[in-house]
């Protein structure tokens, strides 16, 4: 599916880890060699996981949207959408989007909800915020994305050395003063590989995952979707600074890189591993950074992953972008 | 066309001459894990462009029959 927007600019990101770090020196009952083979594939050898409850899922998302608010210079009274996009709340009900609008002291004139999604979700949030914020004139919007999976039962070896936890918050808003600021989305969904990544809705939850499927399937999609966005918006890659893929792990992300004719692009996996839905905008705000955004940049951002579903942007990023990056310590 | 016997070395991460012994049979090779099959689907959309599917690799016994797989495409 195709969509174009115009009119919105990105005040702020802020993302936002636990401080625990988490290496992959050994893994599971791996020898030392075993492990060593596996982070250099994988591209992961740290990550950041939550250890105490002050490091909870809520608790990382208020610190990242009270900073993203802060540094955008904006009210949290003045926000009129939020939408959250995580898979690992410990609630069932209610979102956490409501115990959001509760600490962030939002007005009850707003929308807030959240969407079951993980990799692909920092580009569906980014959408689905825009498509909102346009059809109803809301002015200022935020989209969090994020997870702690570190809690979730999954395999020692093949899953616990991939994933880290983070979050992230990001302000925007929508202004005829921004016209000239164009963003495309390219995003499609593929029931058929449900099974390819699951989540159960045990205690805790069990992740599983499907490493060939997945792989698979990102070499079939994500390539194809940032092709079909670039000519449907009559760009080509020469028009685009970077690129800014979900940082899945190594062998898919080099895989990809080659398959779209841009090895230089910016990675996170190294410190922080495969973050789910918050992995872009890590990448944002800690390999890009405000330097980075001092000038205009058109970007692609592409995020793939649990549905199967996956979504590409092409994105006007005015200057003055303002990002923020934080480890935070609970109790 | 790079042979398939060098793809597969070069997926398990070893000397192509250790896989003389497991033409017919290059999945119960001792390097091969789930590692080693994705670096599998990588280098053969790396050098056949050809996509392998899942079941297409676990189906594959022989180097053979991954060598026709890709080359009917």
């Amino acid at each position: 599916m195709y969509s174009q927007f115009s009119g919105f600019k990105i005040h702020s990101i802020s993302t936002v880890c636990p401080s625990s770090i988490s290496t992959n020196e050994i893994i599971g009952d791996l020898s030392k060699e075993e492990s060593e083979r596996l982070a250099v594939n994988i591209g992961i050898t740290s990550k950041y996981v939550s250890k105490t409850e002050g490091e909870g899922l809520l608790e990382l998302f208020y610190k990242a949207s009270k900073r993203s608010l802060e540094i955008a210079n904006v009210e949290s009274s003045e926000v009129g959408l939020v939408v959250v996009l995580s898979q690992s709340s410990d609630l069932g009900s209610p979102g956490i989007s409501s115990r959001l609008h509760e600490k962030l002291s939002l007005s009850k004139d707003v929308l807030v909800f959240d969407v079951n999604l993980g990799c692909s979700g920092y580009v569906k949030g980014l959408h689905i915020a825009m498509s909102l914020m346009k059809a109803n004139g809301i002015s200022k919007g935020m989209v969090l994305v994020g997870d702690v999976l570190s809690t979730f039962e999954m395999d020692e070896k093949k899953l616990r050395p991939l994933f880290g936890d983070g979050v992230s918050s990001t302000v925007l808003e929508y202004s005829t003063l921004f016209e000239t600021s164009k963003v495309s989305f390219e995003l499609g969904s593929d029931g058929k590989g449900w099974k390819a990544i699951t989540i159960s809705k045990t205690n805790p939850p069990v992740l599983e995952m499907s490493g060939l499927d997945v792989m698979t399937f990102a070499l079939r999609e994500v390539p194809e979707s940032i092709n079909k966005n670039l000519e449907k918006s009559g760009f080509t890659l020469n028009d685009i600074d970077t690129v800014v893929l979900h940082q899945a792990n190594s062998l898919i992300n080099t895989a990809l890189e080659r398959k779209i004719k841009r090895t230089d692009l910016p990675r996170a996996l190294k410190e922080f591993g495969n973050t789910s839905g918050s992995s872009i905008p890590l990448v944002l705000t800690t390999v890009l950074g405000n330097e980075y955004f001092s000038q205009n940049r058109k970007i692609i951002l592409s995020g793939f992953g649990i549905g199967l579903s996956w979504g590409s942007c092409i994105i006007d990023i005015q200057q003055g972008l303002k990002t923020s990056h934080e480890l935070v310590t609970g109790n | 066309m790079k042979p398939m016997i060098d793809v597969i070395a070069e997926a398990l991460e070893v000397e192509i001459e250790t896989l003389n012994e497991h033409l017919n049979d290059f999945r119960q090779h001792p390097h091969w894990d789930s590692l080693a099959a994705l670096n599998l689907i990588v280098l053969i959309d790396q050098y056949y462009s050809f996509p392998l599917e899942v079941d297409q690799m676990k189906n594959a016994k022989s180097i053979k029959d991954l060598e026709s797989l890709v080359t009917r495409s």
